[in-house]
């Protein structure tokens, strides 16, 4: 049995073919890039609608399949940008109708939860879900990701992206961030504000902003990814005390930052927990995780008529039942 | 490695938390706890330092400032910022989140009425799950004040009771609204208007996470 899966939410429309029991057969992405600013969705939909028929097109080529072999479609159904998350459902129902095979909706944030969980071969660990539009911290419970922190105002990497506009260093922010932190020596004080498992970045990031321009900017960003990434690690070592569970699984774009792995790789390190990784290219969105949680849901029995297929770009990750046992 | 104060003997180990370490032990013929925030090597050192000082004696003095507040909590017996070591008194009894788990909820309202208290006082807590309120007794005593914060800012009060509704979310699922009822019901009682203003604020707080449905925005 084979899933095609298709991610629009936000930068990169992608595409994937998987088969059933895992097997990857193609994994095409296009990244919607700026030199200035940061993403704007209507430029951001008018570049995944000119790459939705090469993108699938192409999908469809590498997997060395015909296209009738496709048993489901799966689509990015939420939480993104809207005019994003419309080009990716427009491409996913006419495939459906075309190819008269059923639709699935797959919330964006399950899929990076579900494939991360496969590839790092957890069984129950904590989730750090931490991407451009989130910062999250998850476990499972009662076949539902439950949301145990969060930020109460911006998410990293979108704090990440202000913070590199702000000083003019371009978009996305976290790689440049990154790259400007190996050179950074000196901790420079900023606000660190954990609440329990919550988590507030945005004093943080005045501060910061405040600070551009009088202190050098290395210093900055490695002040930042310190700070920043010390609450959230905070954050996901209190909830494994909580729930009582030893394993930590970091997703979504900004865990392809290689400092926070390490850090997260100490902390499970000094209580004894496992912290369980994988391929880097798997943390940023990809049409995989979309099209291996689709055949899932699928195999459950979940599809989606095209008529009630309406993208749901604030689609909270708590809202969906998870499909699991028989 | 464990740095002690003179005299203190280890028995074993009560828990180990994000931050800290707590053991059971006896310090002067007494039964005592020893909280230790050990350095976190995932952290910047200095980072690390400024944190560990910080936290250690501001629990020191929120727990102090509970007795003003007529709220129980843990006695400090010695502070030492620089190795992270707080000892005090040991409570016994099952916690808040022991009782739930065995379907006794008859200790939410009186939970709710201490908090109440404790923000009326003018300290929040920081990290209040039903894990860190115990009950010895027939009083409900609060624990873990490392996150805690000595203000009049209605938000830090209003974030406690937002960690309090996630925590009873996870622990009991549906029931959490009844729960709920009954902690803010305890937590009303005093009829302080800073706790009536804290329940106002919460409505804001609580809109404010990400991807929230548009009836739980509506106070935006």
């Amino acid at each position: 049995m084979y899933a095609l899966g298709l991610e629009s939410t936000a930068h990169t429309f992608a595409g994937s073919i998987v088969e059933e029991g895992g097997r990857i057969l193609s994994d095409v992405r296009e990244s919607y890039r700026t030199k200035t600013g940061g993403i704007h969705p209507r430029d951001a939909s008018r570049h995944h609608y000119e790459a939705a028929s090469s993108v699938v097109s192409r999908t469809v080529s590498e997997a060395g399949i015909a296209p009738s072999d496709i048993d489901v479609v799966a689509f990015s159904r939420g939480p993104g940008l809207g005019p994003c998350l419309r080009v990716g459902a427009t491409a996913a129902r006419s495939l459906s109708l075309f190819l008269n095979r059923p639709l699935v909706g797959v919330n964006h944030a399950v899929a990076h939860l579900e494939l991360a969980r496969q590839m790092s071969g957890a069984h129950d660990p904590v989730f750090l879900y931490v991407s451009g539009g989130n910062t999250q911290v998850i476990g499972e419970v009662d076949q539902r990701y439950v949301v145990f922190g969060e930020t109460e105002d911006v998410a990293l990497g979108n704090m990440l992206d202000s913070f590199a506009r702000a000083a003019g260093v371009g978009f996305p922010g976290g790689p440049v961030v990154m790259e400007l932190a190996t050179k950074g020596k000196k901790l420079i004080q900023l606000p660190y504000s954990v609440k329990g498992m919550n988590v507030s970045l945005s004093g943080t990031l005045t501060a910061l902003e405040s600070l551009i321009g009088k202190e050098p900017i290395e210093d900055l960003a490695y002040s930042v990814q310190e700070v920043c990434f010390a609450m959230l690690l905070e954050a996901s070592e209190r909830a494994m005390a909580y729930l009582e569970k030893d394993e930590l699984v970091v997703s979504g774009g900004v865990g392809a930052n290689s400092r926070l792995r390490e850090m997260a790789k100490v902390m499970c390190e000094d209580r004894e927990a496992k912290f369980l990784d994988y391929p880097e290219k798997f943390y940023s969105d990809n049409g995989v995780m979309i099209a291996l949680t689709g055949l899932s849901s699928f195999v459950h029995g979940d599809t989606l008529p095209v008529d009630d297929s309406t993208v749901m770009s604030r689609w909270r990750v708590d809202d969906v039942r998870l499909p699991r046992g028989v | 490695m464990s740095d002690f104060p003179e005299g203190f003997e280890p028995e074993r180990v009560l828990y180990s938390g994000a931050e800290s370490k707590i053991w059971l032990g006896t310090w002067m013929d007494r039964r005592i706890v020893l909280k230790q925030r050990l350095p976190k090597a995932y952290r910047n050192g200095e980072l690390d330092e400024g944190l560990r000082i910080s936290r250690t004696t501001g629990e020191a003095l929120s727990l102090h400032e509970c007795k003003l507040a007529g709220v129980r909590a843990p006695y400090v017996y010695y502070v030492n910022p620089k190795t992270g070591t707080i000892l005090m008194s040991y409570v016994e009894g099952p916690t808040l989140t022991e009782l739930l788990r065995k379907g006794n909820g008859s200790w939410v309202r009186p939970a709710g009425s201490s908090v109440g208290k404790l923000h009326t006082q003018g300290i929040s807590h920081g990290d209040l799950t039903p894990s860190n309120l115990l009950v010895s007794g027939d009083e409900v005593v609060l624990l873990d004040f490392g996150l805690s914060e000595r203000t009049n800012d209605i938000e830090r009060f209003a974030e406690d009771l937002n960690v309090m509704i996630g925590a009873l979310k996870s622990l009991v699922g549906e029931r959490w609204e009844y729960l709920w009822e009954e902690f803010e019901s305890g937590y009303l009682e005093e009829g302080s208007p800073r706790c009536r203003e804290t329940i106002e604020r919460l409505k804001l707080v609580q809109g404010r996470g990400r991807y929230r449905r548009k009836e739980d925005r509506r106070s935006r």
